[in-house]
């Protein structure tokens, strides 16, 4: 079978991949915070303030980077003073279009910080434009941040919380053109004005002010964005868009029953990440040529009809090797667009949509995407580099489709880090990587590779995995190594 | 292809009647992996004094309690494990 050539070249950086492209999104919604990572003080369940211990640890070891928080839409309803002070007291609410959830605010501001605080990650608050105020916005960012006397300082104090924490990403608004308000861009532009004005910078805490940008390939959203708000006033503007197998929202498909044709339409809705971030940022490049505001991808990920005989509204589904294909294919994305994309959010953490944990009462079950995130983890603050590999495609009937999708660093210790994945479902990869002048002693490498549809459940929930990958040095002075159809790998040339 | 909004699409959910649809995927399931009928009732005569029970869902793993109920490899989710 004919060898594929990877050319990196170590004398070309490319831009520094912020940690927080491997970011993720815990919304107020069916079981990702309640009965999910939060599960009470009370719970028989370890758990540290409430959060299971088996969660925090699993999310340590990812190192995740930052973590967004209450919604997605729910940010827009949420009022952050339901959500403090002693928890008997705070408001309950039965939400009856949903089943009767309860929501009780058990996990509120306090609870969130403290949380990122032990996971030594970057809160990313969204704020409620939709149906708060501008004083609410305000006086939630004093609360968080000011380290002095105010009538929200105390109020943290009575909490039991007297030192601020840090808060740098502050999104004001979600998704404005739809839930968060069904806004014209223009109205939003002023709106956000507003309100990022009073969202003020208190003692050495600097925030970082998302605005929230266009849904999908709504290219207008972004003209009007940029030709209104500037680096002084907006550090970012974000971007949704999510991946269903069949572009029917009234019909998406299921998350583990799928034909190999479902399988590549799924691959190909998810490369056209590449298009639409490309695109945004022609705009951006008019208005902004220096690259002073990124582009935050905060929500994004499958999104699958839900698992048979659960409550639609959880977004409950299962989580396949097919996932794990579109979360590299995405981060390969991210991590070559560096230069404007500086933060990415996976949708959602845990039981919710492309989750990395699934939870079942005690148990819990790594899924292939969280495997991902742990195997591509050394890209975090790394240089990228320049890569070209040789490529092949997937043909059916409907679709051409590229292969191999692929991204390298360098990290702080001078180590080069490749990671690419092999789409097909019938082709290996023979790959030769040439790292032209890098002298290397000892090479660390992964693969995760299973059938499409192959998956981790509570009963078998080691089914797939990351295996230790074989790799040869060639007479050349190459580095052979091979990905078989359906798999991701992940290798590391250490000086 | 846009997201539509999250909102209106979980409102829309919220109205449908999933009584029809639990019966049809309870239907869906062979015989050989159904609990028999007193086994059923008994398991959901527990889940409607759970304090877990969220209308007619159960908050812990999110399942209808009545599909949950129906499945022999299935058992009760919470901490207690009542059934």
């Amino acid at each position: 079978m004919a060898q594929i050539k990877l050319t990196i070249d170590p004398s070309v950086e490319k831009g520094k991949i912020n940690r927080e492209i491997y970011g993720h999104f815990a919304e107020h919604l069916g079981r990702c915070i309640y009965n999910g990572l939060y599960v009470g003080e009370n719970s028989k369940i370890p758990n540290i303030n409430g959060v299971r211990e088996d969660i925090i640890q699993a999310l340590k070891k990812i190192r995740i980077p930052v973590l967004r928080w209450p919604g997605g839409c729910f940010a827009d309803e949420y009022h952050w003073m339901d959500g403090i002070g002693p928890k008997q007291n705070r408001k309950k609410i039965v939400n009856t279009n949903w089943g009767s959830v309860v929501e009780d605010n058990s996990f509120g501001t306090n609870e969130f910080l403290n949380l990122c605080e032990l996971l030594e990650c970057q809160p990313y608050i969204a704020g409620n434009l939709g149906s708060g105020s501008v004083l609410e916005l305000s006086q939630w960012v004093e609360y968080i941040t000011f380290d002095s006397i105010s009538p929200m300082a105390q109020l943290r104090e009575k909490n039991g919380r007297h030192k601020p924490w840090r808060l740098k990403y502050l999104g004001i608004g979600n998704e404005s053109w739809g839930c968060g308000g069904n806004m014209r861009a223009q109205y939003y532009c002023d709106l956000y004005k507003q309100y990022q004005t009073f969202c003020k910078n208190f003692g050495e805490n600097q925030l970082f002010k998302v605005a929230c940008g266009p849904n999908g390939d709504d290219y207008n959203w972004t003209e009007v964005l940029m030709q209104n708000l500037n680096q002084y006033n907006t550090n970012a503007i974000s971007l949704h868009y999510y991946t269903v197998p069949s572009n029917n929202w009234s019909k998406k498909g299921s998350a583990l029953n799928f034909s190999k044709e479902e399988y590549y339409s799924t691959i190909s809705n998810t490369l056209y990440m590449q298009q639409l971030i490309e695109k945004h940022s022609e705009i951006m490049d008019k208005y902004d040529p220096q690259k002073n505001i990124g582009l935050i991808v905060d929500e994004w990920g499958c999104w699958y009809d839900v698992e048979e005989g659960t409550n639609p509204g959880f977004l409950y589904q299962q989580n396949s090797m097919r996932d794990a294909l579109v979360a590299s294919i995405n981060l390969n994305i991210f991590n070559n667009h560096c230069e404007r994309v500086v933060m990415a959010n996976i949708a959602q953490l845990v039981n919710v949509l492309q989750a990395l944990i699934l939870t079942e009462g005690e148990k819990m079950v790594l899924t292939p995407t969280y495997h991902v995130f742990d195997m591509y983890k050394e890209h975090q603050d790394a240089t990228l580099l320049k890569a070209e590999c040789e490529q092949f495609n997937c043909t059916t009937s409907k679709y051409q489709i590229p292969a191999l999708s692929y991204s390298c660093s360098m990290g702080s210790d001078s180590s080069i880090f490749v990671t690419i994945s092999n789409c097909s479902l019938d082709r290996q990869a023979n790959i030769l990587a040439d790292l032209k002048d890098f002298k290397f002693s000892k090479i660390k490498a992964e693969i995760l590779s299973a059938h499409m549809g192959d998956h981790n459940d509570f009963d078998n929930p080691q089914k797939v995995k990351p295996n230790i990958l074989e790799t040869s040095p060639t007479p050349d002075g190459l580095t052979y190594f091979r990905v078989p159809p359906c798999s991701i790998a992940a290798v590391k040339f250490i000086p | 292809m846009k997201k539509p909004c999250l909102k209106c699409l979980l409102e829309q959910i919220g109205k449908e009647d999933f009584s029809d649809k639990i019966t049809a995927y309870i239907e869906k399931i062979p015989p050989e992996e159904l609990v028999d009928e007193q086994t059923y009732l008994n398991r959901l005569e527990i889940c409607q004094n759970c304090s877990n029970l969220q209308g007619s869902v159960c908050g812990v793993c999110g399942c209808f309690i009545r599909f949950r109920a129906a499945k022999n490899d299935k058992h009760c989710p919470g901490e207690e494990k009542l059934w």
